[in-house]
């Protein structure tokens, strides 16, 4: 990352945010009522509407939302306006089957993503399979959360403060206020660092370009000096759109931690209202950060050689130096930044503890241990987990860095399990687990012969293809298993 | 209790709003014209997507019932 030097203003706002954090954990820890699974990964099932929004939003848009996608759209052009349609199909992957998922879940007490999968299926190979495929998701997910806090931190700080020193002390940041108020901190933590992210984004815009005679002014730029970026989208456009609406939105709504937010809701009624409103959360946020790309293209046009992902610490760098109102939105954009990093960052961490504490350890070694041992076992992983990622952070030379773009690919083949398995009951254990076996394998054998895909539809969109297929015509064809599987309905 | 799973045609509705999104099937003369200060086909994506999210506040608002709700 480039370096952004915003001193001494940016370090100080830094420290008084990290605090606030720390202080809202104690907090959280003061309202606990028990030391329950339920109360410490679910905030006791009583977030309301405004808390759940934001948490959701602060979970779903981290840092690459913020400097990822800028350097999409500096590639691509207003086609990169798709990220609207994509981030909103995983509002409306929801409505397949977070309905049902509520009702059960209020019901028979659900904590993790896998009692759904026990519920419904009544098979340990099912959710072994379905979980290990969730933790190998998120826990890349989480280290690229940690290796993007450590380039921030040194940008910010002119490598005043190393990338391995941000590493480690937002790590132990994010630890500390975790492990003291569970899911309740989280949330709490997750409504400031959403308020602070949309924040930035009113900054950014304001900066960049606040109203329609800014944006003419670009476009019609744009089309006397770079055309192919306000062109019409080609077919090969046009098919990654749609392809890439289907893989977010299918991948999105099954993480761990928004289908435990689904969990965590006070009511039906909150869940609900927090969605009214989640929904137009792209059209927000995403045309603000695709205008930054562009914006980009005509700001650096004399320059060379460029790297794209640069555009958002260049575009920082200028303003902190041109006046002191752009550099208090600067600090706010990367403190936003930093913000949207962290709260994703801890969301995915609680939610990979809450698996496997209670779904893998309680269902073997701890079998019968009651859910404080679990909880107390729960937060151990949790620094276990955070020691061994940051340890590879550090270490960037052994890390999984490239596995982190398969993520959606990977967590998409677990779609069916929870949305076919709410909608169609009779989607059968085993082919399910045969089906969520082969899509992986199709979509981790098209990423070792470095195919991103066929046709411009992704690979983990063609694993997922042959996933359904198999699981829907063994599902069909196949003696019906005599499990405990019940009926979604 | 109801759901949107239930009513098909909301499954139908969304896959025309988001097939709108992406703007294959406007004439290729579209392409020089702006709109509320964007090329005219990101303007139309973004009244498609806009349209998602106010089915999405009905559907919600009208198919999903919590008469489950213990509260």
């Amino acid at each position: 990352m480039t370096s952004l030097s915003l001193g001494i203003g940016a370090t100080a706002f830094m420290a008084v945010y990290l605090l606030t954090m720390v202080v809202m954990g104690l907090v959280a820890k003061s309202r606990r009522r028990s030391n329950s699974l339920s109360d410490f990964y679910l905030a006791g099932r009583g977030l309301g509407p405004l808390v759940l929004l934001l948490s959701l939003y602060a979970t779903q848009y981290s840092g690459n939302t913020v400097v990822g996608y800028p350097a999409e759209a500096w590639r691509l052009g207003f086609a990169w306006i798709m990220s609207v349609s994509f981030m909103m199909a995983i509002v409306v992957g929801y409505l397949s089957f977070a309905p049902k998922l509520r009702r059960l879940a209020t019901e028979h007490s659900f904590v993790t993503p896998g009692d759904w999968v026990d519920f419904r299926f009544g098979s340990s190979s099912l959710s072994a399979a379905t979980n290990l495929l969730l933790v190998v998701s998120i826990a890349n997910y989480l280290l690229a959360q940690l290796m993007a806090m450590g380039h921030v931190v040194a940008g910010i700080s002119n490598n005043l403060v190393p990338y391995w020193a941000g590493v480690v002390v937002l790590v132990l940041v994010i630890i500390v206020y975790e492990t003291l108020g569970g899911l309740r901190a989280v949330a709490w933590t997750d409504v400031i660092q959403g308020s602070m992210l949309l924040i930035g984004l009113a900054g950014l815009l304001y900066a960049v370009a606040p109203g329609p005679s800014h944006w003419q002014s670009l476009t019609e730029w744009l089309n006397q000096n770079a055309p192919d970026k306000t062109a019409l989208p080609g077919t090969d456009v046009t098919i990654r759109w749609y392809s890439t609406v289907l893989l977010i939105g299918l991948s999105g709504c099954i993480y761990p931690q928004a289908i435990q937010r689904i969990y965590a809701a006070r009511s039906t009624r909150a869940l609900k209202r927090s969605l009214q409103f989640m929904i137009f959360m792209p059209l927000v946020t995403m045309p603000v950060v695709v205008l930054v790309g562009l914006m980009g293209i005509r700001r650096f046009t004399g320059l060379t050689g460029v790297a794209s992902d640069q555009i958002m610490p260049m575009l920082l760098h200028e303003w902190a130096q041109a006046s002191p109102l752009t550099y208090v939105m600067a600090v706010l954009v990367v403190t936003g930044t930093l913000a949207a990093i962290m709260s994703t960052a801890d969301s995915v961490l609680l939610s990979l503890s809450s698996i496997l504490s209670k779904d893998f350890l309680g269902k073997t070694w701890l079998k019968h241990a009651p859910e404080e041992r679990l909880t107390s076992v729960g937060k151990r992983i949790s620094w276990i987990v955070m020691a061994v990622l940051a340890l590879t952070a550090l270490a960037p030379r052994f890390t999984l860095w490239g596995l982190t773009e398969l993520k959606m690919e990977i967590l998409i083949q677990a779609s069916p399990v929870f949305i076919l398995g709410s909608i169609w009951s009779r989607l059968h254990a085993r082919p399910a687990l045969i089906g969520l076996v082969a899509g992986t394998l199709v979509a981790g054998w098209l990423a070792l012969a470095g195919e991103p895909g066929v046709w411009g539809i992704q690979r983990g969109l063609l694993g997922w293809l042959v996933n359904v297929s198999l699981s829907v015509v063994l599902s069909l064809t196949m003696t019906e298993e005599r499990t405990a599987a019940r009926s979604p309905a | 209790m109801d759901e949107p799973n239930a009513h098909p045609w909301i499954w139908l509705v969304y896959a025309l709003l988001f097939g709108a999104a992406a703007p294959w099937y406007l004439p290729p003369d579209v392409a020089g014209r702006i709109w509320l200060g964007f090329p005219a086909w990101v303007t139309v994506s973004l009244f498609a997507t806009l349209g998602v999210a106010l089915f999405t506040v009905f559907v919600i608002g009208a198919y999903w019932s919590d008469d489950s709700d213990q509260e």
